[in-house]
């Protein structure tokens, strides 16, 4: 059997496929469950340090088989109460929190709250595709400085993930300045911003209007994003890990990130309606590496860099 | 699956109380779903003396279905149930679905049990049921008579309890299940009774189906904010059998509101 075994920020994981924060990660109870199913580490859904409701529904709509718009308006029940009902040290598969703030110092605060609580490791998100006043997702995301501005805060109290947008001109440039402000990792992409309108209705299908676009769809997109940052991080002699994001419904579709030089991958919408096949993803990689008589995951990574214009 | 512009083509006031809405979605809804199964639905505009604040989704089970329309009943339980109340004919609706799991139609000489607005699901299990040449039995409880939803459409036997005594039984409707011996128990209604029922059933050796209610941000199995225990109340439910919430450590003791908060039942 294939060695699916890697090292992520310091974190040991017996595979590469993880769960992606905002899906199917909400409690506790679901969080084991898919632990259970057989990922490599779970992200959890973006915390703040004050309780956030969500948006008004609907907060998610299927606008092509398997492509979903969503803006759920990262609900969440605040750093205090996360921290009350989630366990960050035990358990045989790393949980790895998300958090989410709009100041660097927000930042610096809940990175301290989950580093204090355990957490061997974070992800900071810096690109929520459907901000709204005031909620600086998209703004960080877009600028180079900010997201290194955003990570040196987390960084200091724990190794951090920063989780990219694809809504961006060059996101090497942003994964460089978050690798130099001291950042353990970044992962790319989160959803494309991204909007439906209903025609009999005559106004956008989500309550929020705006969303972010995850599904098939977006496989190409992240590819190609993970490519340029893995790129642009190499060109400028980092090593940091890049975590591939976007689109993935198969080990197939794992393994095309891997060798565009991913570390690990997230997988989210494709889990929808079937949380157990986060663990079968993972099984089709390992099955794939078999059938290519690959024995570790180093012996193809980053295979198709070479093909780079 | 996707929010489906819907026209409300009929107010049916047929119930004693409460009001029953007829919306014929602009497509789908040709096929009959599973009793149980529910919508997400929304205001798309507000109604005339309501804010923008009423357009949220929001669960609701399917209370009956004829091909290309689905019926819903609506009680008045906050801001988004009072503005659908005051909908008028032709307006239009946004509704995803049908949504989860309902209930198998296995049973042979079923119970049904229903509690307050849990009726409505109920309702169109036992015509299903009856439609397939099964007599349902039904117990309709709630506070008082005028919160008894759709009595008098309920094929078969109905029985009845009110916590006030106003009309048949006075007491809890649960206090009507001793004696009887059904080959399954479906349910609906408040936790509380949902509880008693599946401690009832198991006792009995009775299995049980019961239609619980969760905060459901998403309705399609994306989120996971509506879990009980390692369950998705969306997906997995929201029909539960006994099996599934006989060892439960949430059932009945934990609910979560806007953004995941943790609220505890009341012990």
């Amino acid at each position: 059997m294939a060695d699916m075994r890697v090292e992520l920020a310091g974190l040991k994981l017996a595979n590469p496929v993880l769960l992606a924060s905002g899906i199917l990660d909400s409690t506790p109870g679901i969080l084991a469950r898919m632990a259970d199913s057989g990922a490599g580490a779970l992200v959890t859904k973006s915390i703040s340090l004050e309780p956030r409701p969500g948006y008004a529904g609907p907060t998610v709509a299927e606008v092509a088989p398997g492509t979903w718009l969503n803006a759920m308006g990262l609900p969440n029940p605040g750093l205090a109460e996360f921290l009350d009902e989630f366990d960050l040290q035990g358990g045989l598969v790393p949980v790895i929190p998300n958090l989410v703030a709009d100041t660097p110092e927000d930042f610096g605060k809940l990175a301290a709250g989950v580093a204090g609580a355990g957490a061997k490791l974070a992800e900071i998100n810096l690109s929520c595709p459907h901000p709204r006043a005031g909620w600086s997702g998209l703004l960080t995301a877009q600028d180079p400085a900010a997201a290194a501005t955003a990570t040196a805060a987390a960084a200091a109290h724990l190794p951090v993930i920063a989780k990219l947008s694809p809504d961006v001109a060059d996101i090497g440039a942003i994964a460089v300045a978050c690798a130099e402000a001291g950042a353990a990792a970044v992962s790319a992409i989160n959803t494309m911003p991204a909007l439906d309108i209903d025609t009999e209705l005559e106004r956008p299908v989500l309550g929020n209007a705006f969303g972010g676009l995850s599904g098939p769809a977006l496989l190409p997109i992240g590819l190609r994003c993970v490519l340029k940052a893995v790129r642009a991080l190499r060109d400028a002699g980092h090593a940091m890990p890049v975590i591939g994001i976007g689109g993935i419904s198969s080990g197939d579709d794992a393994a095309k990130y891997i060798l565009c030089g991913a570390q690990a991958v997230q997988v989210g919408t494709s889990l929808g309606g079937n949380p157990e096949r986060l663990g079968e993803i993972a099984a089709e990689l390992g099955g794939w590496m078999e059938r290519k008589g690959y024995a570790t995951l180093d012996a193809f990574r980053g295979n198709a860099l070479e093909w780079l214009p | 699956m996707r929010p489906v512009a819907a026209k409300l083509t009929e107010i049916d006031n047929r119930t004693s109380v409460g009001h029953s809405l007829w919306l014929t979605p602009c497509s789908g809804w040709e096929e009959q779903p599973e009793p149980g199964q529910f919508v997400m639905v929304a205001l798309p505009h507000p109604p005339a003396g309501f804010g923008r604040e009423v357009c949220d989704a929001v669960p609701m089970s399917v209370a009956g279905w004829e091909p290309g329309r689905l019926r819903l009943t609506i009680k008045d339980l906050g801001p988004t149930s009072a503005a659908l109340l005051a909908c008028r004919p032709g307006d239009m609706l946004a509704v995803t679905g049908p949504l989860g799991h309902g209930f198998s139609l296995d049973a042979r000489q079923p119970l049904l049990m229903g509690g307050g607005v849990g009726a409505p699901p109920l309702l169109f299990l036992a015509q299903q049921l009856a439609a397939s040449g099964i007599d349902p039995v039904t117990l309709l409880g709630g506070t008082t008579v005028d919160e008894i939803f759709h009595r008098e459409e309920f094929p078969g036997i109905v029985e009845i309890a009110t916590d006030d005594g106003s009309a048949g039984h006075h007491g809890f409707v649960t206090e009507l299940l001793d004696g009887r011996s059904p080959d399954l128990l479906y349910s609906c209604g408040p936790e509380p009774m949902l509880v008693k029922g599946l401690e009832w059933a198991l006792a009995n050796g009775i299995r049980a189906e019961l239609c619980l209610e969760r905060y459901m941000p998403c309705g399609v199995g994306l989120c996971g904010v509506c879990t009980i225990d390692r369950q998705l109340v969306c997906q997995d439910g929201p029909v539960l059998g006994s099996e599934q919430l006989e060892h439960s450590a949430e059932f009945g003791k934990v609910v979560r509101e806007a953004g995941g908060v943790v609220r505890h039942a009341p012990a």
